[in-house]
């Protein structure tokens, strides 16, 4: 490893990194990251958010810092309660200052440390955002995701798994001038027209992976979440159940002219209340439509806020 | 052995203070300093600010203290001060404890300057909620140690005594005996222990009293020094209020200070006195020991200048037209009391731990509020 000419990359790096209850992966994660960039870049800091992890993360941290005598810059974001992966990212990626800034969303290795240095490479023949996919098997839910979203997302670059990404400081100006708020970065880099690209590469070991209850739960929410924002999925469905229900109501209201005109009488009172009921479901309905198209508006508005609470920035201080 | 009516611990800006203040009023004044030169360590080594108050918009009362002195301080020590910049604080979009419109708040509350400006005329876009042209000065250090050593030194009632080594400072009936390591030995029924970083340290040599150690962490902080463009020379720019920076003219030498938040100290020490592992890096027998602070600017063993981090947050914030270059770090100690980290505020700490004998220590970040020591000289 390490650049062949011996020369160091001039641009200066950040690495954000999101950390809860990642103990278990910390050390290997740093033990590969810190120096594969010491070799390569001359300047880089590390940026670490902690979204309120309770299983020692950061004295972890901290305690790798002195051990190792780590002469990077560290410095620790610490969200005030736990807010997930999206919003502690965002977070993360405002306070970082470099060129450049690398989104680890995981920090669990299942690859080559090479690959973090392709996908600086990548980035340097033109495009602003390239991210690490892996090629290792899917999960089931996680495919439906991905192929429901692609099929139905407003954008039309397609979105899969990834690991971790590089995004230019263009491709962060860009997207803080779309909108404030980002629910979802990974749909908001794919939609923002800048370039990006993608490195495939083949994971491993995938099996040690532990499952972590809370990011699961949150990942479901943000999946529901990302078809709202980026997709018509939803808005598609509540249209055609409107839709059905509107015709519906129309039909019963030539079924009951047409027994006006029969003058058949089945019951008594029921042609009117028949006729009334139609009649008012259709303005619900009617309605309906009308709200949900409020909604779809108001929500491009709720975009527009600052979404994350942090409680505290603390640099892992040397003595 | 020699008697003094005051012995003042320490040639920075409060000692001579003290010194000049007594001197005035006829005494017999002794200082004693540990360099070769007065205004040698935090002084000189600081942002020069002369601090209105906004930099504590989660203090008010440190705030309208700042404000009450700084007039004062323009008055009495106008020679030394570059008034004619633009001074901005600019409040940042993201991760501020402070919004701007707090900001204007607190500087009504404050009675001080606060007049808004275009965010756009300095800054990139959505980098910062809002600018304000506030009115704040900076000093240059070496022409007041210029005018100090001009008065004292026609002063009859002064000795100014350098390079000194103390090893103890005992209570003798009503006086106190400074000993130093040459052997050497002083006399006064007061003693003003103004040593800054070194404040404990010095408390820790005096015996026959009851000791009280100020509660404080050390910072070892680098100032850099960078020549400003043209554009940016009559501007002095603060971003708030949190993890951000400053750049600002230092003194009248033309040049400005860059410095962050973050990135300014390097590293901490959370001892009573400052222990550091440079300290050990320099082998034994130095003139740094935890029980002696030496000075960080002259020390061989200065961190890297953390230039990269500092330039690359300004950069973000700061439209590229305000550019500047790097010239030179400066290192010095800061102490911190710890009680204040959480409003950020940064009170003059006096201390008097015998009353006859009189034992005096003073703690403050800040250049005008020296008048604080008034009442105990």
């Amino acid at each position: 490893m390490g650049n062949s000419n011996g020369k160091k990359e001039k641009k200066f790096i950040s690495l954000v990194i999101y950390l809860h209850d990642a103990a278990a992966y910390l050390k290997y994660f740093l033990d590969t990251v810190i120096p594969v960039c010491t070799d390569h870049f001359e300047q880089f800091e590390i940026v670490c958010v902690d979204d309120a992890s309770q299983d020692g993360t950061v004295d972890l941290l901290k305690e790798y810092a002195e051990k190792n005598q780590v002469k990077v810059m560290i410095n620790v974001v610490h969200m005030s309660f736990f807010q997930g992966l999206e919003s502690a990212m965002n977070a993360g990626r405002d306070i970082a200052i470099g060129d450049f800034v690398y989104e680890f969303d995981d920090i669990f290795v299942d690859y080559e440390p090479e690959v973090i240095i392709q996908v600086y490479e990548t980035l340097l023949q033109g495009n602003d955002i390239v991210a690490a996919s892996s090629k290792g098997k899917l999960r089931l839910t996680s495919k439906v995701f991905y192929a429901l979203y692609n099929n139905t997302s407003r954008g039309n670059v397609k979105i899969g798994p990834e690991t971790f990404r590089i995004v230019s400081r263009r491709a962060i100006n860009r997207i803080k001038s779309m909108g404030l708020y980002i629910p979802y970065r990974k749909a908001v880099y794919m939609n923002c027209g800048l370039k990006v690209a993608t490195i495939n590469y083949h994971s491993k070991d995938v099996n040690v992976r532990i499952k972590n209850k809370t990011v699961v739960s949150e990942r479901t929410a943000l999946a529901l979440d990302s078809f709202i924002y980026f997709t018509n999925v939803l808005e598609r469905v509540s249209a055609v159940i409107c839709g059905v229900f509107l015709l519906f109501t129309v039909g019963m209201g030539i079924y009951i002219i047409s027994d006006i005109f029969n003058h058949t009488k089945p019951v008594e009172g029921w042609l009117s209340t028949m006729g009334f009921l139609a009649l008012g479901f259709f303005g619900v309905f009617a309605l309906l439509t009308i709200i949900l198209k409020y909604l779809s508006v108001m929500l491009s508005l709720i975009f527009k806020h600052q979404r994350y609470l942090v409680s505290d920035i603390e640099k892992v201080v040397k003595r | 052995m020699r008697q003094y009516d005051k012995i003042i611990i320490g040639a920075g800006l409060y000692g001579l203070y003290a010194a000049k203040f007594c001197a005035d009023k006829g005494q017999r004044v002794l200082v004693l300093e540990y360099d070769d030169r007065p205004f040698e360590r935090a002084t000189y080594i600081n942002q020069a600010r002369v601090h209105m108050g906004y930099h504590y918009p989660r203090s008010l009362t440190t705030a309208v203290k700042s404000a009450g002195y700084f007039r004062r301080f323009v008055e009495d020590f106008g020679f030394c001060i570059h008034h004619k910049f633009d001074q901005i604080y600019a409040t940042s979009d993201k991760f501020s404890w402070t919004s701007a419109g707090q900001f204007q708040e607190f500087c009504r509350a404050a009675g001080i300057k606060c007049e808004e400006e275009a965010v756009s005329k300095y800054f990139k876009p959505r980098m910062c909620d809002g600018a304000f042209l506030t009115e704040e000065y900076t000093y240059d250090a070496k022409i007041l140690q210029k005018f100090y050593e001009d008065a004292l030194d026609g002063c009859p009632g002064v000795d100014m005594k350098f390079e000194v080594r103390i090893r103890k400072i005992v209570k003798q009936g009503k006086t106190f005996l400074v000993e130093l390591e040459d052997g050497a030995g002083y006399e006064a029924p007061y003693v003003l222990n103004a040593t800054y970083a070194s404040v404990n340290q010095i408390i820790e040599k005096v015996e026959g009293i009851q000791k009280e150690l100020f509660d404080i962490k050390y910072e070892l902080c680098e100032i850099i020094l960078c020549e400003p463009s043209k554009a940016l020379k009559d501007i002095g720019i603060t971003v708030m209020d949190g993890p951000f920076f400053s750049i600002m003219p230092f003194g009248k030498t033309g040049l400005h200070s860059l410095t962050a938040v973050t990135f300014t100290p390097h590293v901490t020490s959370y001892e009573a006195q400052p222990v550091f592992s440079c300290q050990k890096d320099l082998g034994p027998d130095t003139y740094c020991t935890p029980e002696n602070l030496g000075n960080c600017n002259t020390c061989p063993h200065k961190p890297d200048s953390a230039w990269p981090y500092m330039s690359h947050l300004a950069d973000k914030y700061m439209k590229p037209e305000y550019g500047y270059f790097y010239v030179k770090s400066l290192y010095s100690m800061k102490p911190i009391l710890k009680s204040s980290e959480v409003d950020d505020s940064r009170p003059t700490a006096v201390r008097v731990l015998s009353r006859e004998p009189e034992f005096v220590s003073v703690l403050s970040g800040k250049i005008n509020t020296v008048y604080d020591l008034d009442e105990f000289l």
